[in-house]
């Protein structure tokens, strides 16, 4: 029993760890004046602060923009994975290679590569989606790739034998096969579209703040609790969108 | 040259992948209708002739016909050749029944219902409809997977080493009825196989394989008994060898 004791006792230590910030992020949005060690008052009043136009804005922002890059993101996730899953051609490797390298390349470096590239779309919608799509892109490719290359070349070689086309083989066997994969990428996708900070502060502009700027903005001039509301939002978004996606696996799961 | 009663013919057939020369000018007929088995060890380019007639890869030079027809640049979707694989490739999210339809739907047949009845009744799998793949034994998976190219009646069927994963008893039976299967559906069928004796008991005539060439074609009985060529001779004495392995082992254990 003593063995066992000093196991649980480091993992419990190490879950309170992980999940104390979070709390702590909550409690932030319902303490009006945190003055002492143990806060002795509880409120609403940042939640009633974040109902202003502007931030409202803001979360209606970062569905925009986190909506539509995770739709670009899913579509190029998908293609791209078909594409190195079952063609070749010269320079395939290369070419995947240099699709995956934003991954480990900082976000600032590529904001700022972004915005030197794509002078015309400075300060535009289109330049905070283009941002999501380079640095999240990679990863989602990265997990439908994985979960694509694994579905045997027999069952797809059968399915043309029988007649399918390439259109049809793709929507009846290779998309309910890599739904696992595409599953995940959605998920990562949303979840960090939604919560892109370091990329989304190079790129902004005063027409598309998003949720994450907000709470940057609020934390530098010390007003915690409004960004303690905000980021209670997030993480229940978040939550949401993961229970969503794994609820829709689940239900298409018969094999 | 043009016969009609050739079911499948390849003209000067060669394939590399990169610098790996697979198949040189490979020139076989197979008879309409006919049981043929392409024999031959592991990495003679026996399962990339069986990929060039299925359509799934391109030759680098040389033709195919079905019957009279050159099929070289037709699309596998359009060829209309049907294939069972050694691991079945049973679609793993559909149930048997949308297994066996889905030739049928893409190809928006009639009567779908009736024919899907009639091919489980012929390979005695009614009752397993709603099963998923991993809810079937091998045999009823190779039952199935067989249903399911049959069904769309193929103008050949190819089948690639369909019997390795299943146990030798199970093999034994499956080996009659896709003979019998295929004497009564009358489609011309290629069978690849490495081993010596399933080619000799199945097949109607046998190519051997080596190297990427065909080495020698004939009937099974003539190919035993009065083989052409040496390597014939060796592949297929090996059978020879086992034959009297068994009688030998069973002799010491007689006397144990």
């Amino acid at each position: 029993m003593r063995k066992r004791a000093l196991p649980i006792f480091v993992v419990l230590f190490l879950s309170l760890l992980i999940l104390l910030p979070l709390s702590i992020t909550f409690l932030l949005s319902v303490v009006p004046a945190w003055s002492q060690a143990i806060p002795n008052e509880f409120g609403l009043i940042w939640w009633k602060e974040i109902l202003r136009p502007a931030y409202i804005k803001a979360i209606f922002n970062t569905f925009i923009v986190a909506g539509l890059s995770s739709i670009f993101i899913i579509i190029y996730g998908i293609m791209g994975s078909y594409l190195f899953s079952y063609y070749d051609f010269i320079g395939k490797d290369l070419l995947f290679s240099m699709i995956l390298s934003p991954t480990y390349v900082s976000c600032t470096v590529v904001s700022l590569g972004l915005i030197v590239a794509y002078v015309p779309l400075r300060n535009t919608l289109w330049m905070m989606i283009l941002g999501n799509f380079v640095v999240v892109s990679p990863l989602v490719m990265k997990y439908v790739y994985s979960s694509m290359a694994q579905i045997s070349k027999d069952l797809i070689e059968t399915s043309y034998s029988l007649g399918s086309s390439k259109l049809n083989t793709f929507m009846k066997i290779i998309l309910p096969l890599s739904r696992h994969g595409i599953l995940a990428g959605i998920i990562l996708s949303i979840g960090m579209c939604i919560s892109a900070l370091s990329i989304m502060l190079m790129l902004y502009n005063a027409n598309w703040i998003t949720i994450p700027i907000c709470i940057y903005l609020e934390n530098t001039t010390g007003t915690l609790g409004i960004a303690g509301a905000f980021s209670t939002i997030l993480i229940i978004i978040t939550l949401i969108t993961v229970y969503l996606v794994d609820y829709m696996g689940e239900k298409h799961a018969r094999f | 040259m043009q016969d009609s009663k050739v079911g499948v013919r390849t003209e000067n057939l060669s394939k590399s992948f990169g610098s790996n020369k697979i198949l040189t000018n490979l020139n076989f007929k197979i008879r309409d209708g006919e049981f043929m088995t392409l024999l031959g060890p592991s990495g003679c380019g026996k399962t990339t002739t069986l990929r060039l007639i299925l359509g799934s890869i391109s030759p680098d030079e040389g033709k195919i016909y079905f019957g009279n027809e050159d099929v070289t640049d037709i699309p596998c979707h359009r060829r209309n050749a049907g294939i069972v694989y050694q691991n079945y490739a049973l679609f793993p999210h559909m149930t048997v029944h949308r297994n066996i339809a889905f030739g049928l739907e893409v190809r928006n047949e009639e009567d779908i219902e009736m024919k899907i009845r009639n091919i489980m009744e012929k390979l005695n799998i009614l009752g397993l409809e709603g099963r998923y793949p991993s809810q079937l034994s091998g045999g009823q998976q190779q039952r199935v997977a067989l249903a399911r190219t049959l069904i769309v009646e193929p103008k050949v069927l190819l089948l690639d080493e369909p019997l390795s994963n299943v146990d030798a008893k199970l093999r034994y039976e499956l080996r009659s009825e896709i003979k019998k299967l295929q004497k009564s559906t009358g489609v011309t069928t290629l069978y690849v196989t490495h081993d010596q004796e399933e080619a000799l008991i199945i097949s109607d005539r046998i190519a051997i394989m080596e190297s990427g060439e065909i080495i020698e074609v004939g009937s099974p009985g003539d190919l035993y008994f009065n083989p052409q060529k040496e390597y014939t001779r060796d592949f297929l004495g090996i059978v020879e060898k086992r034959l009297e392995n068994l009688e030998n082992f069973r002799k010491n254990a007689s006397r144990i």
